[in-house]
């Protein structure tokens, strides 16, 4: 295809890609506007966090304060910390990583821009309920990390708790979807020619980071469920007195819990991976020891989250791996800090505005490194914990390791989000306001914590001489509220008054600077080839010949959002990758969800079926736009080459998203078995006084029923790719699931009572588990036939049903490891325990 | 390499220490609470030597695991797989030294208490 001139090669894109305004702006999917949306409503909880934190500070500033009285204030730490680490930190990175990762790449979208719109919506519902409930004064208010049994019924009565649980659960759909499309956009949609070790270290950043949120994020989203059913329904999950365990929720929450530190550090650690070269004026010295370290990072930080409970009574032996683990995750992670500080060292740097605030970055976070040593031995751990001490060793940890670099990051790309430069008059003072700020409130809690001040009190007692040391920190404390306030209303100025200017204002050797600024909806005219590493480009010289569509895909075709898919490995191009054009639906999507959870939380159970099915509809109806009638032959890409659509592949994105969904979903799966097995060997009330079983027959029948699916499912692949018609296949599929469901449907009904013990409520949590997997075969094996009746599957266009293939087989495995760990449960095994 | 092994093997070494991880705080668990730290095998209780012996293991089949990668690192004109299973044998053989560290105080600590 010809190369129309540059300006109709815009024109034709911006009318394809663009946005609708007005209402319209409500029907995005794209990544720049999205990523946007993400970043400014994160900054908008960032502030509402930190105005509770000058409320705490407030009431902590003297002896016996009466500011706010307990019950407020328990609602005010839960909510800061709540914000902080769900509504602010998590989304401020996916909104960096869905802006910028395109444009690293090289591509003009991510996988699932209606996913991540999806994704949006369900953050900005969820952390409203959570804002709404602050409003009426019904916030959380037992802790953001929600220990039972303080946040049980009995203790916790009304409805903040499940405020928690469910507007938390809401928000971490948009965090996992983001972490599935995270990974896929990175080892698919990159630039020709950009293999994975030519990859901007960024992206390896936030492709091990992605890793981490789809396996940590289960075993939290799966614990919410278990205590919001004990809270609902009485089912003792974490009961001690009915073969319960407090601990369990421990567990689960602190396994998702220590990664999430290292998910909010390393994607930081990321973009100062970018900074720092830039600044240095050298490339990153040290790449491949530094995606060593990465990796090194992303797993140690899975083995040390009984660091959190060292105090809780665990034989020592086991303490000596977690404190070993804790001690160990220092050492790649000062690998990271000795390679900036390498780059930096044999560079010319140069000390711009980033920089100044990198090393704050730079000074803090190692303290808190420090002190994160410190606590993780445990006889420390022992005097310390609880204390303040903690909470200035958090502090410096997360506003360390990633508000700092945010910040940095902030004045970096700011001129990448508004195409004009800083005049840096306020940045500088900002910065020192913070800095200085944050050290008089936070060193002096470690001073506190020493002299034994517990957290999480409202007041103390004047007898116990920790006044001054608070009031210097309360003070310390809206001086960094000041620098924050200097930072906002100096971006304000950037964006209104700022200086405009070409390309590339730093100097940058990465491809995003590379795209025009601000940047364009379609981001790159043509897609770039990437021969070396894509730190060691030159965006000034490249930029101009993209936009005149020298690269892939210069030109537009059939009104599609066209973009390329790569080999993994080889980085060649595998296929044109068709993008859904804007819709309304992830917003109604988005809504219906919303009107679930609401249901869930005024415990409308009946009416919650609505809006539940209205949901799975909507996610019915996204397919409908989505592939062809028609097999095509290879589409023209630029460059003399072709590549057939993405549906036309063997492995398209979306074959690979359900890969990694089936990932995360067997983290799930494996959680919950070990919560039983646990709870057998550990939790106190065992064995139950009656044990409650489920006949063999039916456990055979919901095995059987999963894998005659499994298999028919194979089966309609292997017809439709001999040109059958695939519906004997499919037909089968779905009588196996409903088998299985029926199974599990009769087995819960007669199990009686749930609420008795431990053992009847794991049983029934197992069996559910089994038949969530087959209902959503079920909608697969429905999905199929849609696909088939219109029209849309041929022998080339298998995707759908070897996408569905990979949940039955998946399926069939969850259900077999669920119904052999609901047999262990019915066995008497705790009997012969000594402790 | 096949197309999705890359990202295997990078995660090959530290899988298995995660998995030996897995294993061993599971084996520590049940042991105490079925009294094999009571059951005296010569100098070592039951647990303890259980425990050991999952320790070296794990240390033992990351190096076989590490040893295989490094054997299998292509020369540098294949830029890009050079990479990978350089990194991943380089991670491997990192998780070894780590294994050992984690799990050292199966030899000393108090196995329950």
């Amino acid at each position: 295809m010809s190369t129309p001139s540059p300006i109709r090669l815009h024109k034709e894109l911006s009318r394809i890609w663009d946005t609708a305004p007005g209402l319209g702006r409500l029907s995005a999917v794209n990544h720049t506007v999205l990523g946007k949306r993400f970043i400014i409503t994160a900054f908008v909880f960032f502030t509402i966090g930190g105005l509770l934190a000058m409320l705490i500070r407030a009431q902590l500033a003297t002896s016996k304060n009466a500011f706010v009285g307990p019950d407020i204030y328990n609602q005010i730490f839960t909510m800061h910390g709540t914000i902080m680490m769900f509504l602010f930190a998590i989304p401020m990175f996916e909104g960096f990583a869905i802006y910028l990762l395109p444009k690293m790449l090289g591509a003009r979208d991510m996988a699932f821009p209606r996913m991540a719109a999806y994704g949006y919506w369900c953050y900005l519902f969820g952390g409203s309920i959570l804002i709404a409930a602050l409003i009426l004064g019904v916030a959380p208010d037992g802790g953001w990390f929600m220990y039972t049994p303080l946040n049980s019924k009995p203790y916790s009565p009304g409805i903040n708790a499940d405020i928690w649980l469910l507007g938390i659960t809401f928000v971490e759909i948009s965090a996992l979807s983001a972490a599935i499309e995270i990974i896929v956009s990175i080892l698919k949609l990159r630039a020709p020619g950009m293999t994975l070790n030519h990859m901007p270290i960024m992206a390896w950043y936030l492709l091990i980071t992605a890793f981490m949120m789809l396996f940590g994020f289960p075993p939290l989203i799966l614990a919410s469920a278990l205590l919001e059913l004990e809270r609902a329904f009485g089912l003792p999950f974490f009961d001690p007195t009915r073969g319960g365990d407090s601990l369990l929720w421990q567990h689960l929450f602190w396994l998702f819990g220590h990664p999430e530190v290292y998910i909010i550090f390393l994607p930081a650690a990321g973009a100062i991976s970018m900074m720092v070269p830039t600044f240095a004026r050298h490339e990153l010295i040290g790449y491949r020891t530094v995606v060593l370290a990465i990796i090194a990072v992303a797993f140690l930080s899975f083995g040390l989250w009984v660091h959190h409970m060292f105090t809780v009574g665990i034989p020592h032996l086991a303490l000596t791996f977690f404190s070993a683990a804790s001690g160990l995750v220092a050492i790649p992670t000062a690998v990271q800090i000795f390679a900036w500080i390498a780059t930096i060292a044999n560079g010319r740097p140069k000390l711009d505005v980033p920089m100044l605030y990198l090393f704050g970055f730079f000074v803090i976070f190692i303290i808190g490194g420090l002190t994160g040593v410190m606590v993780a031995m445990v006889p420390f751990n022992l005097q310390a914990h609880d204390t303040h001490f903690v909470v200035a060793h958090l502090h410096y940890v997360l506003v360390g390791g990633f508000v700092f670099p945010m910040l940095a990051a902030a004045y970096y790309w700011l001129p990448h989000f508004t195409g004009k430069r800083s005049d840096h008059v306020l940045s500088r003072p900002a910065f020192w306001l913070i800095f200085v700020g944050f050290n008089l409130t936070f060193f002096l809690m470690h001073l506190t914590g020493l002299l034994g001040m517990p957290r999480r009190v409202s007041t103390y007692p004047l007898e116990a001489k920790w006044d001054w040391l608070n009031l210097l920190s309360s003070f310390g404390s809206f001086i960094m509220t000041i620098g924050f306030a200097l930072f906002v209303i100096d971006v304000f100025l950037q964006v209104r008054f700022g200086t405009r200017f070409r390309r590339d204002p730093w100097s940058a050797k990465t491809l995003e600077w590379a795209t025009p600024t601000p940047a364009t909806s379609y981001a790159f005219a043509s897609l770039p080839e990437i021969s070396d590493r894509a730190d060691r480009l030159e965006p000034a010289a490249l930029g101009p010949k993209l936009a005149g569509g020298e690269g892939y895909l210069g030109f537009t075709r059939n009104n599609w959002m066209e973009t390329l898919g790569v080999d993994m490995m080889t980085a060649r191009p595998t296929e044109v990758i068709v993008l859904p054009r804007p819709t309304f639906l992830p917003f109604w999507t988005g809504l219906a969800t919303g009107a679930f959870v609401l249901c869930l939380l005024f415990k409308l159970y009946w009416l919650s079926l609505v809006p539940f099915a209205i949901t799975i509809g909507l996610w019915f109806v996204w397919t409908l736009t989505t592939g062809s009638r028609t097999d095509s032959a290879p589409l023209d890409i630029g460059h003399r080459q072709s590549a057939p659509p993405h549906w036309q592949v063997e492995r398209p994105p979306s074959w690979w998203a359900m890969l990694f969904a089936i990932g995360g979903d067997a983290v799930m799966v494996t959680s919950l078995i070990f919560g039983s097995l646990f709870l057998i060997v550990v939790a106190p009330q065992w064995p139950p006084q009656t044990y409650v079983t489920v006949s063999p027959l039916l456990l055979s029948a919901m095995v059987a029923g999963a894998i005659i699916a499994a298999l028919s499912g194979r089966f309609a692949v292997k017809q439709l790719l001999s040109g059958t018609p695939p519906l004997a296949g499919l037909s089968v599929a779905g009588v196996g699931y409903l088998v299985a469901l029926t199974a599990a449907t009769i087995a819960i009904l007669n199990m009686g009572t749930l609420t008795a013990h431990a053992q009847a409520a794991m049983l029934f949590a197992l069996l559910a588990m089994a038949a969530l997997h087959a209902a959503i075969g079920l909608l697969l094996i429905a999905y199929g036939f849609l696909r088939h009746f219109s029209g849309k599957l041929s022998a080339l266009r298998s995707m759908d049903l070897r996408i569905g293939k990979l949940w039955h087989d998946a399926s069939a495995l969850v259900v077999l490891a669920c119904v052999v760990a609901a047999l262990v449960l019915q066995f008497d095994l705790s009997s012969a325990r000594l402790r | 390499m096949t197309r999705s092994s890359p990202l295997l093997t990078l995660a090959a070494g530290f899988t298995i220490w995660a998995s030996g991880f897995a294993v061993i705080y599971a084996v520590q668990g049940v042991g105490c609470a079925y009294g094999w730290d009571l059951i005296a095998l010569g100098p070592v209780s039951l647990l303890r030597l259980v425990l050991i012996l999952l320790t070296v293991a794990t240390a033992a089949i990351i190096y076989v695991v590490a040893r295989a990668l490094s054997g299998a690192i292509p020369g540098k004109e294949r830029e890009a797989s050079h990479f990978m299973l350089s990194v991943a044998a380089g991670a491997a053989l990192l998780a070894v030294p780590a294994t050992l560290f984690t799990f050292a105080g199966v030899f000393i600590a108090t196995a329950c208490s």
